[in-house]
């Protein structure tokens, strides 16, 4: 057995979050000098095992052990040479560039360096990465993101780790400042540097990475060495043992049904200021799924077709209505149009100062039984029980406050608070968020009998297998844009994963379409 | 924000309401019985009416200061809307202006320096404190320029009170006949129409949905704006009613009449259990508050303590009643 005190070891380490596990007996080794790509969907649980490495997240079991040390906290991460540079953009907006770089340096009474040598290393540091001349005394708030990614990442190199790791750091870069990332990582590769890469840029990694771990469900699925790392096979490692849910999916998909008027058109679109344009159709009758990787814009899109907010170019028309006017119609969710579930219940959901019973009737005092006068508390009460019984909500005293429920529970009240606006087209945004699986499976059987009754449906989720029994087709968004939709015959964990990643489409050709193409 | 605690089988809604109810009737109960202990002639016929007057007083200036807590503002400019009006109205008086239209206008003063404070708070998020007592600043310093034209003394108006308005505030003041000075039924009154919007309307509960979740609020259509708007009007369109009310009291015009309610406004609010974060109380919960601090009084005032005492003592009771209050489990997460 060689010499373990010199790499970084993760041995056996298991993590819960309360209801969901993140991690559950992940092993890898990270040799010095070597670039080790962690990769998997979404929830797979890379960013927690970075964390875990970092001490930032402890390990319920198991042990993370740095050149034969295992740090409890942050601190004495960094005292071992661990640097991390987090998926956000993590800088103090306010401070200066220099104050940036070189925080947490300094301790209490002494400096580390004279002003001036900070500020020299500063400008060099940046221009290095840059390319550009920057002012060290520049306020963080006024440089463009791709520069604030940089000042953190400057941040991270300055200490002379010995232990990198990168959680999604190239996200805000572009395609040229990815390759001076690259270049970087190579010279602390040379030095011996232990360098851990989480990414959702397949293509970029191939490129550059010595070793790829694979991740899903928290599982280490498979390891790639070398020459043997292929974006292929990566892909495969990342969705293997979902061919028996595919399986199920094709016989459950929804074949044959009838749709009907178009009740949302998008042409033109454009998500963010230069974003390619797109045009999108939602009609009666239809579930479409929406996803992407973090990031990539499906989110903003949701936003923009539930009229919370406008798109930065386009026109969207909810039920035939003009645009501007379908946004005022739109926003917020009205009665008449379109009914909006966040996922984020806490934020944008619930009145946690109030009852299970107004949590779900507050809107309908305004819309079904109108906004002035008396409260309606009959038929607001008999519309209650109709949807605690339709979801099956567990809800003890309607009377308790919402907070006395479960997340799902929670997430429940506000479906059926949705439901019962009658509305024309729900659009959730990630809705099943910490709910349990049978849950789910309600919550698509009720959506579907909402589509089935002319209701439409546009569904955000970024875990893919829940549109396989579920959606009739699924947007997949990339670059702030509608970058592909697969319909239901071509559900499976490799297509939609592809689609995320950005892979070319394979499926163009595929039967189903091929004279369709040709023609 | 609060937890779910159904392990224990406890029902949190409900507990947390009738919680601040019994302790404040416990506190109210136990101050009585102190007071009329320690201070003889504290249960006299007198003492109860004046009470009632002085209650009426502070419990219509608290009415708008808890809407403003309820959204998690706060009105500072309440004391110098009070002061205001208070000079403006002897003044409108002196110049010959009948009582009606003179009420009306300063009514109308007190609505729109509300609404001022309302858009300007809600405009700089997060400053109302600042905005309305900068705000409030600005309309005494200006009230008493209008006012103290053809006068030597700034902030103080002398002149003849119509005996009605003086019959509204006085402690002998009857109602129909009632033992009771008008203006505690017009206290009353309020406090009725506000209780049952507030509880049974969809306007009511809009402000507890905006002091809850702001962002879930816009979520279904419920301005933010409207109701921070509406709220800061109201509390202005009170100060302005109590500084009337108190020119009847104190039969001439002085515009530090309204001083000692910036204190005791917001302490009435927590005392009676309105989080100043929003969401949770309610004006019910004020009405217990501001007789908790109106008995209060009474008793340092007839234990024969110097106002100087009676401020140091007032002052420290403050915070060992609010953490009585704060115990409530819901409520220690909230403020």
């Amino acid at each position: 057995m060689d010499d373990l005190t010199g790499k970084v070891l993760v041995q056996n380490v298991s993590k819960r979050f309360g209801e969901t596990t993140a991690l559950n007996g992940c092993s890898l080794t990270i040799s010095p000098g070597e670039v080790h790509a962690i990769v998997g969907e979404n929830g797979s649980g890379k960013s927690t095992l970075a964390k875990m490495i970092s001490g930032v997240v402890l390990p319920d079991s198991g042990r993370v052990s740095i050149f034969g040390r295992s740090p409890r906290d942050p601190m004495e991460a960094r005292a071992l040479g661990v640097a991390m540079i987090f998926q956000e953009v993590l800088v103090a907006e306010t401070l200066s560039v220099v104050d940036n770089i070189f925080a947490g340096t300094d301790s209490l009474w002494k400096r580390s360096r004279t002003r001036a040598v900070a500020r020299r290393q500063c400008r060099d540091l940046l221009k290095r990465f840059t390319e550009t001349e920057i002012d060290p005394d520049t306020i963080v708030r006024n440089l463009p993101l791709s520069v604030q990614q940089w000042i953190v990442i400057a941040r991270a190199l300055l200490a002379n780790p010995r232990v990198l790791i990168l959680d999604e750091s190239s996200a805000a870069l572009d395609l040229d400042a990815s390759a001076r990332l690259h270049t970087e990582i190579k010279r602390l590769r040379e030095s011996g540097c232990c360098i851990i890469i989480v990414t959702h840029r397949i293509a970029e990694l191939v490129r550059i990475a010595d070793r790829a771990t694979v991740l899903r469900d928290g599982e280490v699925v498979d390891e790639f060495v070398g020459a043997d790392i292929n974006e292929s096979r990566l892909l495969s490692a990342m969705s293997a043992k979902r061919i028996i849910l595919e399986a199920k999916a094709a016989a459950a998909s929804p074949a044959n049904r009838v749709v009907g008027d178009v009740v949302l058109s998008a042409t033109g679109l454009e998500i963010e200021r230069g974003a390619p344009q797109f045009d999108f159709k939602l009609c009666a009758g239809e579930i479409v799924g929406v996803t992407g990787l973090d990031g990539q814009g499906h989110g903003d899109f949701l936003r923009i077709a539930a009229g919370l907010r406008a798109p930065s170019g386009g026109t969207v028309s909810v039920l035939g209505r003009d645009a501007r006017d379908a946004f005022q119609v739109a926003s917020g969710a009205s009665g008449k149009s379109v009914a909006y579930v966040s996922g984020d219940r806490a934020r944008e959901g619930i009145f946690p100062n109030l009852s299970i019973f107004e949590n779900f009737s507050l809107p309908l005092y305004r819309s079904r039984f109108g906004e002035y006068g008396w409260i309606k508390r009959r038929p607001l009460k008999q519309a209650f029980d109709g949807e605690v019984r339709r979801l099956s909500i567990k809800v003890g005293h309607e009377s308790n406050l919402i907070t006395s429920l479960s997340g799902g529970n929670q997430q429940k009240v506000l479906i059926g608070r949705a439901l019962a606006m009658e509305p024309k087209i729900i659009v959730l945004d990630d809705p099943a968020r910490g709910v349990d699986i049978a849950t789910k499976q309600e919550l698509y059987a009720q959506l579907r009998k909402f589509a089935d009754q002319g209701g439409a449906v546009l569904y955000l989720s970024s875990e893919i297998e829940e549109f396989f029994d579920f959606a009739d087709r699924v947007l997949v968004f990339r670059n702030k844009s509608l970058f592909r939709t697969v319909p239901f015959e071509l559900f499976s964990e490799h297509t939609l994963l592809a689609a995320m990643f950005g892979e070319p489409d394979e499926t163009a050709f595929h039967p189903m379409r091929e004279g369709f193409v040709r023609a | 924000m609060s937890k779910p605690d159904d392990s224990k089988g406890n029902v949190p809604g409900r507990t947390l309401l009738s919680q601040n109810v019994v302790f404040g009737i416990a506190l109210l109960l136990a101050l009585s019985a102190a007071a009329s202990f320690l201070v003889p002639g504290f249960v006299s016929y007198t003492n109860i009416r004046s009470m009632l007057l002085l209650a009426a007083f502070l419990g219509i200036a608290s009415l708008g200061q808890t809407q403003c807590a309820l959204l998690g503002g706060i009105d500072m400019s309440i004391p110098y809307v009070i002061g205001s009006s208070n000079i403006l109205l002897a003044s409108l008086l002196n110049w010959g202006v009948p009582s009606f239209p003179a009420c009306l206008i300063v009514l109308a003063g007190g609505v729109v320096v509300g609404i001022l404070n309302g858009l300007l708070s809600f405009r700089l998020q997060g400053q109302a404190l600042i905005v309305t007592f900068g705000l409030g600043l600005a309309i005494v310093g200006g009230s008493q320029i209008v006012t103290s034209i053809g006068s030597v003394y700034a902030g103080t108006v002398l002149g003849a009170v119509p005996s009605w308005l003086r019959g509204m505030s006085s402690v002998a003041g009857t109602t129909f006949g009632l033992p009771i000075p008008p203006i505690a039924i017009v206290w009353i009154a309020l406090a009725i129409v506000v209780v049952t919007v507030m509880s049974k309307t969809p306007f009511g509960r809009s402000f507890y949905a905006v002091g809850g979740n702001r962002q879930a609020a816009s979520r279904v259509l419920i301005s933010e704006f409207r109701i921070w708007v509406i709220a800061y009007a109201i509390s202005g369109a009170m100060s302005a009613i109590t500084g009337m009310a108190l020119l009847g009291f104190s039969g001439g015009g002085f515009v530090g009449v309204g001083e000692p309610y910036l204190f005791t406004t917001v302490a009435a609010v927590v005392i009676g259990g309105t989080s100043l974060l929003g969401g949770w109380g309610g004006y019910g919960s004020t009405i217990v508050g501001t007789l908790v601090l109106t008995i209060l009084t009474s008793l340092l005032v007839g234990l024969g303590l110097s106002y100087a005492m009676q401020q140091a003592v007032f002052g420290l009771l403050i915070v060992p009643i609010v953490a009585l209050y704060t115990r409530s489990p819901s409520l220690r997460d909230q403020i």
